[in-house]
């Protein structure tokens, strides 16, 4: 009901919206602002409907609700892998052959399930593609279907909030958009390509796909991957809470309502995409990743290496977010909270890597591509492209090193450890900083006060949100210790330190400013860390706790 | 600073013992406290949110021009408060022929015109018709830098010799529109001076100031 009141408020405004920005659109493009409003809608329409055929496809276990909920990100995530795939193997990028590209990947998809069908039992996997249509399965999803139908229309109203900078129009935008002019990497080549050794392709690719829809930009799809976003944290935070609405409708505003998110999320950088896929990710690994033997479903394998490989493609340091990742599921998988450690077993290391490699493959054949394909240089910001010797070797180090410590390490550990891999973690990241400390103590000052500042000091991206971020930490910190440390919390801990490190070994100052790049990165972490600690204060208020004053 | 954060950490552990007591004499007064500083936080946050951030404290506040935040004209990647306001030019360009400047120094822009709009044609320029055009400058209302040509190195070959200076510095060569003159029209005009400024109008309007 009020699902149908709010679509149907959101087609007026869009109408109107027509009508307001009429008189500045026709004066400058030769374009009807009715159409180009209305390709804006049917541009995430298309998607939305390509990435849920997709999961129709894959799916095992995962509800309706959430496959509708992840159908946006998942059909931005294809697009944007596909197109870069086609750019790298010297495919022209253009609407046609992406679109066949988009096709192929549905038909090998279709392919496979049959296949698989035909493997396993193939009632069970007719039963599922028939639940779909199922009426208990859409009163569940309808009002979630309803509702994201009418945000589609209010973000594309040409009226939504948005804070742009010169990055976002200069490598992301207008990139984007010559992409599918040039439809190919080498005429981008230039003395100075900045836009190919410091800028990843996962947001450009993105616009280019808004591009071919012959939209200027891609503001659209951000405001709604982020309505995307809250839609599904709400899901997820009431199953937490036992369906109860008041507290669920409480986190969601704690996030919503908090300025370092509307920064974030409002803010055209690959930032709010890093949030996105980091926070699908981690509700994949919650909701619906283990089988009765612990392990992944083949559908939340799937998932998961799309969107890790999204996030490889997205930040310069995306593939460091997927190695800490990929520790964490091992935690969750091997059980591994203090004093519960059990090896991951050979079936487990298949699926690491099947997650893991994607993730690899495209990470390595850009560098390939940037490196020695198109011999890509930069006159300034050399030591920050990603083709210069340091950088490569780094990201080397960082997968061999994961790869070495999935495969051959983690069962060591396992077996001669006291104590949980994590304690390992944290105690490698501290003796790290105290030799970095060492080494260059006033750096390290430096940037531990930089970040400080940059959360509290006015004019501040946290605004009043470092305060209550720090309330609900404090809560958290209420439960038992053994509760509190959990794989969970290294997951929000070990992002924020390893990041830190991570800036402080390449050498790099933060500076006090909104755009610092690890203050953005902090802001990436939010959602995840909101909904931990709603799930940790469930779990003390659930926590049976003897009444002392009844007691007394 | 250090002051203030060991302040903040203080008082940040005598709430944690409250609330440590709190939950040790009952649970339903634990839930009523978190429940209440959650309402608390929000409203704060809000309260914040729209009397400090929204509308234009990115603009006032952080770096000035630079960057800009704005709930309006969010149709185009393009703002008139933003620094670089030349972007107003890719939805201008975009679906329409342009009747392109055959003089020498017209050719440094060619490339970029070439890419952005549909088609590209050549235009003979007399020097009296440049004179003309930029007799008419009073009627061209958006006036601009062309930041493109420096920050995007894929849309042109070869910098002049003359704005390579210019360049480094980072001055760029000025553009002026004729907005009015663009409502509804398919053809547009593009004419360079000899000191690389660009004028863009309507092909009809153009026609209807020059002898052509």
């Amino acid at each position: 009901m009020f699902a149908g009141i709010f679509l149907l408020f959101s087609i007026i405004f869009f109408m109107v919206s027509m009508g307001i920005n009429r008189r500045y659109f026709e004066t400058l493009a030769y374009d009807s602002v009715i159409f180009y409003e209305i390709r804006q809608v049917l541009s995430i329409l298309v998607l939305f409907l390509y990435g849920f055929l997709f999961h129709l496809l894959i799916r095992r276990s995962v509800s309706l609700r959430f496959c509708l909920l992840l159908a946006l990100p998942t059909g931005a995530a294809l697009w944007c892998i596909s197109g870069l795939f086609l750019l790298m193997a010297g495919i022209p990028y253009n609407l046609p052959l992406a679109g066949l590209t988009q096709i192929a990947i549905l038909g090998l998809t279709y392919l496979f399930r049959k296949i698989r069908m035909a493997k396993d039992s193939i009632n069970s996997h007719a039963n599922d593609l028939k639940s779909f249509f199922l009426f208990s399965q859409w009163e569940d999803a309808l009002p979630y279907f309803i509702t994201l139908l009418g945000f589609i229309f209010l973000c594309s109203s040409g009226l939504i909030y948005v804070f742009v900078s010169y990055d976002s129009y200069f490598y992301f935008t207008t990139y984007g958009n010559t992409l599918t002019i040039v439809q190919n990497l080498k005429d981008i080549v230039g003395d100075n390509s900045y836009t190919l050794t410091n800028i990843s392709q996962f947001l450009p690719l993105l616009n280019s796909y808004t591009s071919f829809w012959g939209l200027d930009q891609c503001f659209q799809m951000q405001a709604i991957l982020t309505v995307n976003m809250l839609m599904c944290f709400h899901s997820a935070i009431r199953v937490e809470f036992d369906n109860k609405r008041s507290w669920s409708i409480l986190f969601l505003f704690t996030l919503a309502a908090s300025t370092s998110f509307l920064v974030a999320s409002t803010w055209i950088l690959a930032n709010m995409y890093c949030m996105l896929y980091l926070f699908f990710a981690f509700l994949l690994v919650q909701n619906f990743v283990l089988d009765q033997d612990g392990l992944p479903i083949s559908e939340a394998r799937i998932l998961l290496s799309l969107y890790l490989t999204a996030l490889t493609l997205l930040r310069k340091d995306g593939i460091i977010f997927v190695c800490l990742f990929l520790f964490y599921l091992l935690l969750k998988i091997s059980g591994n909270i203090i004093g519960a450690s059990c090896d991951i077993k050979k079936e487990s290391k298949k699926m690491f890597l099947t997650i893991f490699l994607p993730s690899i493959f495209f990470e390595a054949w850009w560098l390939f591509t940037v490196r020695i394909v198109l011999k890509a240089t930069v006159q300034r910001a050399a030591f920050t492209s990603i083709a210069n010797n340091a950088n490569i070797a780094f990201v080397a180090a960082a997968i061999v090193g994961t790869c070495i410590y999935l495969f051959v390490l983690h069962p060591i550990f396992v077996r001669k450890l006291p104590f949980s891999e994590s304690v390992l973690f944290y105690a490698g990241l501290i003796l790290l900083m105290i030799l970095l400390t060492i080494r260059n103590p006033d750096q390290i000052i430096d940037n531990v006060d930089m970040t400080i500042r940059n959360m509290f000091l006015f004019p501040s991206s946290w605004g009043l949100s470092g305060f209550t971020l720090g309330f609900l930490l404090m809560f958290t910190l209420l439960t038992p210790m053994k509760k509190f440390w959990d794989e969970d919390t290294f997951l929000w801990l070990g992002y924020l330190l390893v990041n830190f490190v991570s800036y402080c070994a390449v050498g790099k100052n933060l500076w006090v400013n909104w755009d610092d790049s690890y203050n953005r990165i902090v802001l990436q972490i939010l959602p995840i860390f909101v909904f931990i600690c709603g799930r940790k204060i469930h779990c003390l208020l659930q926590s049976d706790i003897p009444n002392h004053s009844s007691e007394s | 600073m250090f002051k203030e954060a060991f302040v903040g950490l203080l008082c940040f552990a005598l709430l944690f013992f409250l609330c440590y007591r709190i939950k040790k004499q009952s649970n339903r007064v634990l839930t009523i406290v978190i429940g209440f500083c959650l309402f608390l936080g929000i409203i704060a946050n809000l309260i914040y949110n729209c009397i400090i951030m929204f509308p234009d404290y990115y603009m006032e506040v952080v770096s000035g021009t630079y960057r800009y935040g704005t709930f309006s004209e969010n149709l185009f990647a393009y703002n008139d408060e933003f620094m670089y306001r030349d972007t107003v030019l890719f939805p201008i360009l975009r679906g329409r022929n342009v009747s392109f400047d055959d003089s020498t120094n017209a050719a440094f822009y060619e490339k970029f015109f070439t890419l952005y709009s549909n088609s590209i044609t050549p235009l003979s320029v007399s020097d009296l018709d440049r004179k003309t055009v930029i007799d008419h400058l009073g009627d061209f209302s958006w006036k601009g830098d062309f930041s493109c040509m420096k920050v995007m190195d894929y849309v042109k070959d070869d910098v002049p010799e003359a704005l390579i200076e210019p360049f480094s510095e980072n001055e760029f060569p000025a553009i002026y529109i004729h907005t009015d003159s663009l409502h509804g029209q398919s053809d547009l005009a593009v004419v360079v001076s000899a000191d690389y400024t660009v004028y863009l109008m309507s092909l009809n309007y153009y026609k209807s100031i020059t002898s052509s």
